[in-house]
């Protein structure tokens, strides 16, 4: 499978800083970057043809890191805090992450991986196409989304300039 | 004069733009100060959110060797050690059932279930042997091979 080997080394380092930035645990991140690249890798074997493997393992991994989100339910002891411990890894997590972290909850969920796509420095297009905005109106929804987050920030006495 | 709405200007602050939006923009900032303004004021947020949002996650990452999921032990293996053991469980009942007579004067009996070798969590259970070692009362010992 050296089609899905070159994916795999290509992409990873892209998939797992998306997974990363909704997911806060590093584990639980590396376990849902490989479930995705399993998946990838299993559409392969059946020669599922995928056009645009990039945004096809972008969309899964939204998807995915929507549905781990909703199960686990863990920003909500972030709202608790400001200064937490990762007990899992002992890995302190400092305010300015917590902040972060926190603001991206008080969007909507479509809202957060907006914001976190447009980190990425994607494309309107492949914007449009993961999240399924009409790419006319990707413009119109990030505006929206980058001043509610800005609003949200500020109110956190996060600064960001 | 129309002031730029907040969609173009972040399509302009984004390089999204067409050609002709382009022009018009440039065109409109060089004589619209609060447009100007406002632009200065989106882009820094853009970039704000940018750079808070890129701090969650760290910029080196190791990229782990992909594990195959064929190398995983399938669910199915695990139903065949139940299946095994049920089995083992029948064959003896049904055994000592047809042998009641024979052992009814016996005092005691040993049943010692063992793997020889080590067990291979990659390998299926079908592929490795069980067995059932029985010892009656006076030592004897019938081994049960299970495969």
């Amino acid at each position: 499978m050296d089609q899905f080997d070159k994916i795999y080394n290509d992409n990873y380092g892209l998939i797992f800083k998306v997974v990363h930035k909704m997911v806060p645990n590093r584990d639980d991140a590396s376990d849902l970057v490989q479930e995705v690249f399993i998946n990838l890798y299993q559409k392969l074997e059946k020669a599922v043809p995928i056009e645009y493997p990039r945004s096809w393992l972008y969309k899964v991994t939204v998807n995915k890191c929507i549905d781990f989100s909703k199960k686990q339910q863990k920003y909500e002891k972030i709202e608790q805090c400001t200064h937490l411990k990762d007990e899992d890894n002992g890995i302190e997590i400092n305010e300015n992450e917590a902040i972060i972290r926190l603001a991206l909850t008080k969007l909507k969920k479509d809202e957060s991986v907006l914001a976190i796509l447009y980190s990425e420095g994607l494309s309107y297009k492949e914007i449009a196409e993961i999240t399924g905005i009409r790419f006319s109106s990707v413009g119109k929804t990030l505006s929206r989304t980058l001043t509610k987050l800005g609003i949200e920030l500020k109110k956190l006495r996060y600064d960001l300039y | 004069m129309t002031c730029i709405d907040d969609c173009l200007l972040q399509k302009y602050i984004d390089g999204e733009c067409t050609e002709t939006e382009t022009a018009e923009v440039k065109q409109h900032l060089a004589a619209c100060p609060d447009c100007a303004g406002e632009l200065f004021d989106k882009a820094l947020l853009s970039a704000g959110i940018k750079g808070a949002i890129n701090s969650l996650t760290s910029e080196i990452i190791d990229i782990p060797a992909f594990r195959n999921p064929k190398t995983t032990l399938p669910k199915k293996n695990t139903k065949l050690i139940i299946y095994s053991l049920s089995a083992a469980c029948i064959l003896l009942f049904v055994l000592f059932s047809v042998n009641e007579k024979n052992i009814s004067n016996q005092l005691e009996i040993n049943i010692v279930q063992s793997i020889p070798g080590q067990v291979d969590a990659n390998r299926p259970a079908s592929d490795q042997e069980f067995i059932i070692e029985v010892y009656d009362a006076e030592g004897n010992l019938s081994e049960f091979f299970i495969e």
